[in-house]
């Protein structure tokens, strides 16, 4: 199956940037601002997609998440995006 | 949620209450170099980034002292990168961004399973270049190609064309 690039880079540039308390911290501000379209979903899935951004091995996630359900491949189709329009790293307000 | 490069569009359009489409204006291969030398010199420590996709051809095509532009042009390049630094900039690019507004291009960070595509020993024939803090890996024009080939897309195939009258990569004979 080929794989969705899309989904991939998120979870692996998503996992790069959590690591750094001030890259983690631009995310989740990005995530829930009102402007992002997909703020409710990333409510509704945030634990899950903190969980798999902060765990790397990948094996052990997988095995969890099947206990409760889902999956990694899943979860990783819920990391939202990120708008060039207005993503931020210092937390000022941008002009979009 | 399928969260593909179409739904990425769709919000794009709803964050910016327009019909916003992905500017395609890449197409010389200075624009390429212009880009890494200011990432060069942007970073606040040395990084690395491996380049494919078009972007990896028009660098050669730079290298090489080629100036024609690149057909049907491309939105963006597709730099791969395991340096937090490196990232942070290439997201500072992103669809939407003001490095789009001003440079009619984006930034499409890659999943290092890219690199999966290109032939077996790509690293063994790939060139580097270092600007600045930035060093950069660029497989060779031909392993560039083989996915793009693959795909066998229009724009894909044109592109394979131009780098065959470049002379990036041998015609077959």
């Amino acid at each position: 199956m080929i794989p969705n690039y899309d989904d991939l880079a998120r979870l692996e540039y998503g996992r790069l940037f959590w690591k750094n308390p001030r890259l983690r911290a631009a995310l989740i501000r990005h995530w829930t601002d009102p402007r992002h379209p997909y703020r409710e979903r990333f409510s509704e899935h945030r634990s899950q997609i903190e969980e798999v951004l902060s765990e790397s091995d990948d094996a052990k996630l997988e095995r969890k998440l099947r206990r409760s359900g889902a999956s990694l491949r899943a979860v990783m189709r819920e990391i939202p995006p990120v708008f060039g329009a207005f993503w931020n790293i210092s937390g000022s307000q941008t002009v979009s | 949620m399928d969260v593909s490069i179409q739904t990425i569009l769709e919000g794009v359009s709803r964050v910016r209450h327009t019909a916003a489409m992905p500017q395609r204006q890449l197409k010389y291969p200075r624009q390429v170099v212009e880009w890494l030398e200011e990432m060069g010199q942007r970073l606040p420590s040395p990084g690395k980034m491996i380049l494919i996709g078009s972007g990896g051809l028009l660098w050669h095509a730079a290298e090489r002292g080629i100036a024609t532009p690149l057909p049907e042009n491309s939105m963006d390049v597709d730099p791969i990168t395991a340096d937090e630094s490196v990232a942070a900039l290439c997201y500072e690019a992103l669809i939407g961004s003001e490095f789009e507004l001003q440079h009619g291009w984006h930034v499409n960070l890659m999943p290092k399973a890219a690199l999966l595509e290109l032939p077996a020993g790509w690293e063994n024939r790939a060139c580097r270049k270092t600007y600045g803090r930035l060093t950069t890996t660029v497989p060779s024009p031909a392993d560039l190609l083989v996915p793009k080939l693959k795909r066998g897309e229009p724009r894909d195939l044109k592109h394979a064309e131009w780098a065959k009258q470049t002379r990036l990569v041998s015609a077959p004979s």
